[in-house]
């Protein structure tokens, strides 16, 4: 084969990052679409265009027009925070899901696996039996324990799977099951003792239905300052999916990076779980769908993991507050299982042998 | 450059210089891979020092060494789909900017390394696929995208059958003499060290047995004792050879192999 034959296969073969940019660039589009499709349809029927036109006129754009108050409320105090709060804790969820896959070079790894999502559920709970309402730096109580408890499990995992120096994956992720278990029990525990375990019910099935702008005040643009943070790491996370030793080899600061984004990911949890309770499958599947479509690399997958996590999780709630027959909601959960997981399969069949470990 | 290692927990003590090969051969357990663990300043010997021409391993930073030393394991388990053509450029790690673009250098660099290992042609697919011998090219490919003075491999022809093992050191060879490259390789094969490479470092027990060229090092009594078996070695111009004696078994096999008495 000759030199030139060579180099026109290598340059059909070597990823293009200019075709994967313009498919990448549409997502930010998408999100947009599926946030107006969100802001749209509720159990109440006000027709789209003036939901269109008081999002504009709230947005800033000049507007003549006047619509009813209770219109407005509608769509402007409880349906696009929800929107807004389901962009976020989807968004923070796949990212935190792929950080975790990629660190821990695990494709079973997630928030829910690892314990972070459980401590965070624990914290919740203790912050909403005690009603202690403490706030510090603009953080609620809900944030502070939320966080607290994540770090906890995170550290107890951490330092219960590592034998002599390292981390070996299946340590990891029993001891990952094992305190989940723990810190849900305990959870429960403290909501039926507290007289709080009705609420949390609800919470433990994901809900974004208490969503507000005061509530975003703070954690949104922690979630969105974090997230962004990840893009700086996309370097070394690409040399840690050939382990710690030859990331080393390569030129990571294996130990730093890890800390750095076990750190991250944690607090994106945390501040996800704070937000709606617990809502499963998205920190799992998501990053695994950006690799079908984008492959591995961080440099695409984080921005893709962000958008397609916060675009995943607005359609699953959106369908959850119509798809119910009669009106009511359908707990978000439920709905984010029953879209992601045959999507995922269908993702996983097709790709066959290329994804597999 | 010069380039030395110290280790005098195992009272070892050698030097490679810019277009020098030297082979650390030894049992299983005789402490190569510690060896080269401490040379790549992944493993911090308790006492004496690795130097990197005029600098110690331990001041320097991962991203520096990186761009002196490169690293060839054994093998790497690697999932995630990744490809062929993404994990060659993963070479080019510690020379890229923080947002990890690549520069036209960096694509030439893995182009160039993908040609020099015959991996161009699985630029696309997925490193899981790669048989052993495919991976290895791979393995070497990122390697020599580093662009470093040094290669240090750890039994890099293990998964490589009779002809990839010839092209392999062959590409080797050229290496150190067109860019001067310096390589420090831990090896099973005592024939491949006799043959192949400039000196010979032997070690047993996490001690140096003999270190020096291949003829002082690989003769008969220094091999049969640090490998606990009789070998031939036999020398000539194309380098030392060193075969196992012939094994005999007395006694039947068939009467070794009878199991009427046998019970579950």
């Amino acid at each position: 084969m000759s030199l030139a034959t060579q180099r026109r296969q290598l340059a059909v073969a070597l990823p293009r990052p200019s075709v994967r940019g313009v498919s990448l660039s549409a997502l930010p589009v998408l999100v947009v679409g599926s946030a107006v499709a969100g802001s749209l349809y509720g159990t109440v029927a006000i027709p789209g265009q003036s939901v269109l036109l008081i999002l504009l006129q709230q947005l800033g754009w000049p507007g003549i027009q006047h619509f009813p108050a209770w219109e407005v409320s509608i769509v402007w105090q409880t349906r696009f925070p929800e929107v807004v709060t389901a962009l976020l804790v989807g968004g923070a969820l796949a990212t935190a899901g792929a950080l975790f896959q990629a660190i821990l070079r695990n494709p079973l790894a997630d928030p829910f696996v690892i314990g972070t999502a459980s401590g965070a559920s624990l914290g919740v709970a203790i912050a909403t039996v005690t009603s202690f309402t403490a706030i510090w730096m603009g953080f609620g109580a809900m944030q502070l324990f939320a966080f607290g408890g994540a770090v906890l499990a995170v550290a107890l995992v951490y330092g219960l799977g590592r034998v002599g120096g390292r981390t070996p994956t299946v340590t990891l992720l029993l001891a990952g099951f094992a305190v989940s278990t723990l810190m849900i029990a305990a959870m429960w525990l403290v909501a039926y003792e507290g007289g709080g375990s009705q609420r949390l019910l609800s919470w433990t099935m994901g809900s974004l239905a208490a969503s507000s702008w005061s509530q975003l005040g703070i954690v949104g643009p922690l979630l969105i300052l974090s997230a962004g943070l990840t893009l700086l790491f996309t370097r070394d996370l690409n040399a840690m999916l050939l382990g710690e030793a030859q990331a080393a080899h390569l030129g990571v600061e294996t130990e730093r990076v890890k800390l750095l984004i076990l750190g991250i990911a944690t607090l994106l949890t945390a501040l996800a779980v704070s937000l709606s309770g617990i809502i499963g499958f998205v920190g799992l599947v998501v990053p695994h769908v950006g690799r079908l479509i984008y492959g591995s690399d961080h440099r695409l997958l984080l921005p893709a993991s962000i958008c397609l996590g916060g675009i995943y999780l607005t359609l699953a709630d959106l369908g959850a507050r119509t798809l119910q027959a009669g009106g009511g909601e359908l707990p978000l959960g439920i709905l984010t299982a029953f879209i992601g997981a045959p999507f995922f399969l269908f993702l996983l069949r097709r790709s066959g042998d290329a994804y597999r470990f | 450059m010069a380039y030395s290692g110290r280790q005098v927990v195992t009272s070892v003590s050698f030097d490679v210089g810019p277009g020098e090969s030297v082979a650390v051969v030894g049992p299983n357990g005789a402490g190569k891979s510690t060896l080269l663990g401490a040379v790549t300043g992944v493993l911090h010997p308790s006492a004496g020092r690795v130097w990197l021409g005029s600098h110690r391993v331990d001041c320097l930073s991962r991203r520096e060494i990186a761009r002196r030393i490169a690293v060839v394991p054994q093998g790497l388990s690697v999932g995630f789909g990744l490809t062929v053509g993404q994990m060659v450029m993963l070479g080019r790690t510690a020379r890229l900017s923080t947002l990890g673009v690549p520069t036209r250098h960096d694509r030439e660099a893995v182009e160039v390394a993908m040609e020099d290992t015959e991996t161009s042609t699985l630029a696309g697919r997925p490193v899981s696929t790669l048989s052993g011998g495919e991976a290895q090219r791979v393995i070497l490919a990122m390697a020599l995208a580093q662009e470093t003075p040094y290669l240090v491999m750890d039994e890099p022809t293990a998964h490589l059958d009779l002809g990839q093992q010839w092209r392999f050191m062959r590409r080797l060879m050229e290496l150190r003499r067109d860019r001067g490259v310096g390589i420090l390789a831990s090896l099973h094969d005592l024939s491949l060290a006799g043959s192949s490479f400039d000196r010979v470092i032997l070690l047993s027990e996490g001690r140096l047995v003999a270190s020096g060229s291949p003829a002082e090092v690989l003769t008969d009594t220094s091999v049969s004792v640090a490998f606990g078996a009789p070998v031939m070695v036999t020398k000539s111009a194309a380098g030392v050879r060193v075969v196992p004696q012939p094994v005999s078994v007395t006694g039947s096999v068939e009467e070794m192999w009878r199991m009427e008495d046998f019970r579950l």
